[in-house]
């Protein structure tokens, strides 16, 4: 205890120097697991966003981009599916359920989506868990709109409120349906997906609000009134992709392979898991990398702190002999050496953890409305817990160096020092 | 291209009907109760694995059922690739794979058997579901495994760590016919798995 006692004040007579090996740990911890959380989060948040899905469809692109488009809304599809397709294709005996969806429009910057209110009924996310109302119910007619959570919040929408859907999917959009305001019928509750961040509306709105729409842009003097509009046939030409949920899930191969080789378009059917799976295949070497270079990070931060050690030592064999004249054995030295380090590194590793969740707190946020990662605030994995023991054993393996050095000082120099 | 394929589909048949005529009908007489199995402990489940019957893909292919039969009168012989008869024949024996039947026996046994995994739903630290196959690749550029070779896995709350895409494990379990399509009659296996452990 004596020893503890004297390895903490110590350490105070040399605040200035202890406190930058301090920063330097702490931060190095917080980079090894920021790394590690934001890896696992994203995953996760990835995987809880589709769920029950047997297969997607979409134009033949890849596999990862058709993933990303129709669930993420990251990136843009390469081109639409035909309406006929997808009502022979989801007509098949072994499909249970669709959903189609058709992207493109925006409002505000946030993504406006055209689909059917089986939507409400058969799409999933995060275990198999159904969209709920927060407020209000399904779009019924033509010009209602249902907001994901985080939408009526950004913007402060509330139920009957009317919005316009503009054209593009920039934040900012020059070109606008002003003609055809939408009625906000139903806010749906917070589910952590893209979701959150979507205007839901029917596919016959997507098709009403370009009906005046001729070669991607609005002709002067040819225009239609909402109402003319509504009147309209308006049963969408096309799509850009569906989901479909099989009646079991031992088809999916087959109904994927029938998709797949569909003789009158080029369709590509994914199976979600497989195309989330090669997805991190592809990053994994990325992920692979920064884990290495945040590894390295802390090695550094260690090393650093061993160098100042070391270099005080030589200062402080005064303070050894004084020590050892008042009964201190070199193996008391040694233990106050180690004490020191370990004591550093066990502080940094607290403070990097303190210090990760004060910035995790705040990019949050951030990081939610940026990317649509929903990163959760939780307890550290256990495997965090493992990364933070390395980094403490490993502080106190280095720290050995110059504990055995002082040791060995302390026994060449006696109570009297010849330099 | 197609002609190539009808050989791929006519090899697979006569290697499975090789399989199957190889297997044991004696083995299946370690039945286990499925609701406690699936509810016991960890010490249970060691048990239970032990006592797990352990299946060849070849055992899950009914020792009668001759898809050579329902292939003949198709010769293969001068069918050229743009033969509309080729096109006939390719959807008789998609039509055939895809019913092809399940052995009725194995329904509720403990079962222990490898294969290839392919993910189905993710909770981000571990995969939930998956099929099964047996071999590496089946699905994405060949024509699939045929009903009977393929396993659909629900791990539930055993431990299934997943590392990568047709990663190899040894699936242990309560095995269960599913129905799959109930104009054709015909189902599957799915197993409630007990334990999800890597292939070493």
């Amino acid at each position: 205890m004596a020893i503890v006692n004297l390895a903490l004040k110590s350490l105070w007579n040399r605040r200035l120097t202890a406190s930058l090996t301090l920063v330097a740990i702490s931060l190095s911890v917080v980079l090894l697991l920021g790394v590690e959380k934001l890896r696992n989060e994203s995953r996760q948040s990835f995987a809880n966003t589709i769920s029950g899905t047997d297969l997607i469809v979409g134009a033949r692109s890849g596999s990862t981009q058709l993933l990303l488009y129709s669930v993420f809304r990251i990136g843009n599809a390469t081109n639409n599916i035909s309406w006929k397709s997808y009502q022979e294709l989801s007509s098949h005996s072994r499909v249970k359920w669709s959903i189609p969806i058709s992207l493109g429009d925006s409002h505000r910057g946030f993504r406006v989506m055209g689909t059917t209110a089986g939507y409400f009924k058969y799409f999933r996310y995060q275990q198999k868990r159904l969209l709920s109302f927060a407020e209000g119910q399904p779009f019924n007619t033509l010009y209602e709109a249902v907001l994901g959570a985080d939408v009526a919040k950004e913007l402060g929408y509330t139920l009957a409120q009317n919005i316009v859907i503009g054209h593009g999917a920039g934040a900012i959009s020059l070109v606008r349906h002003d003609d055809k305001p939408f009625s906000v019928v139903g806010i749906l509750n917070k589910t952590g997906t893209p979701v959150d961040r979507t205007i839901h509306v029917s596919l016959q709105a997507i098709e009403a609000i370009h009906i005046d729409w001729r070669g991607g842009t609005k002709l002067p003097g040819f225009s239609i009134s909402a109402e003319r509009a509504a009147a309209m046939q308006l049963q969408p030409k096309s799509i850009t992709a569906f989901m479909l949920g099989l009646n079991s899930r031992l088809s999916t191969f087959q109904v994927l392979r029938q998709i797949n080789q569909y003789k009158q378009e080029p369709l590509l059917a994914i199976i979600p898991g497989v195309a989330l799976q090669e997805l991190w295949d592809m990053i994994g070497f990325a992920e692979k990398a920064l884990l290495a270079i945040s590894v390295f990070v802390v090695l550094v931060g260690l090393t650093g702190m061993v160098t100042v050690i070391l270099t005080s030592l030589n200062e402080r064999r005064r303070e050894m002999a004084i020590l050892r004249s008042v009964g201190a054995r070199p193996v008391h030295i040694f233990g106050l050496i180690l004490g020191e380090a370990v004591t550093l590194t066990l502080i940094g590793s607290g403070l990097g953890l303190l210090l990760l969740y004060g910035l995790m707190f705040f990019a949050q946020p951030l990081i939610e409305t940026q990317f649509g990662l929903f990163i959760n605030i939780g307890w550290p994995s256990a495997h965090e817990f493992q990364l933070l023991a390395a980094v403490i054993i490993s502080g106190v393996l280095v720290s050995i160096v110059p504990a055995y050095r002082a040791y060995r000082y302390s026994l060449a120099d006696g109570m009297s020092i010849r330099i | 291209m197609l002609r190539k394929r009808l050989y791929k589909y006519s090899l697979l048949t006569v290697v499975s009907v090789v399989l199957a005529s190889h297997l044991n009908t004696t083995l299946m007489n370690q039945a286990m109760a499925a609701g406690p199995a699936a509810k016991a402990n960890e010490k249970a489940n060691e048990k239970a694995s032990e006592q797990a019957k352990e299946l060849d893909w070849s055992d899950l292919v009914p020792a009668d059922w001759q898809p050579e039969k329902l292939f003949q009168g198709i010769s293969l012989e001068g069918i050229e690739d743009d033969d509309p008869r080729a096109k006939v024949y390719l959807e008789k024996m998609q039509k055939i794979w895809a019913e092809a039947p399940v052995v009725t026996k194995l329904d509720g046994k403990l079962v222990k058997i490898p294969g290839y995994v392919v993910p189905l739903e993710d909770d981000g630290t571990k995969v939930t579901e998956f099929l099964l196959v047996p071999y590496h690749g089946a699905c994405i550029h060949e024509p699939p495994p045929p009903a009977n070779q393929t396993v659909y896995v629900k791990t539930g709350t055993a431990e299934a760590k997943i590392r990568k895409m047709f990663d190899t494990v040894w699936v242990t379990g309560i095995m269960q016919l599913e129905k799959i399509d109930r104009e054709l009659a015909t189902s599957g296996y799915t197993i409630n798995a007990i334990k999800v452990e890597p292939f070493e």
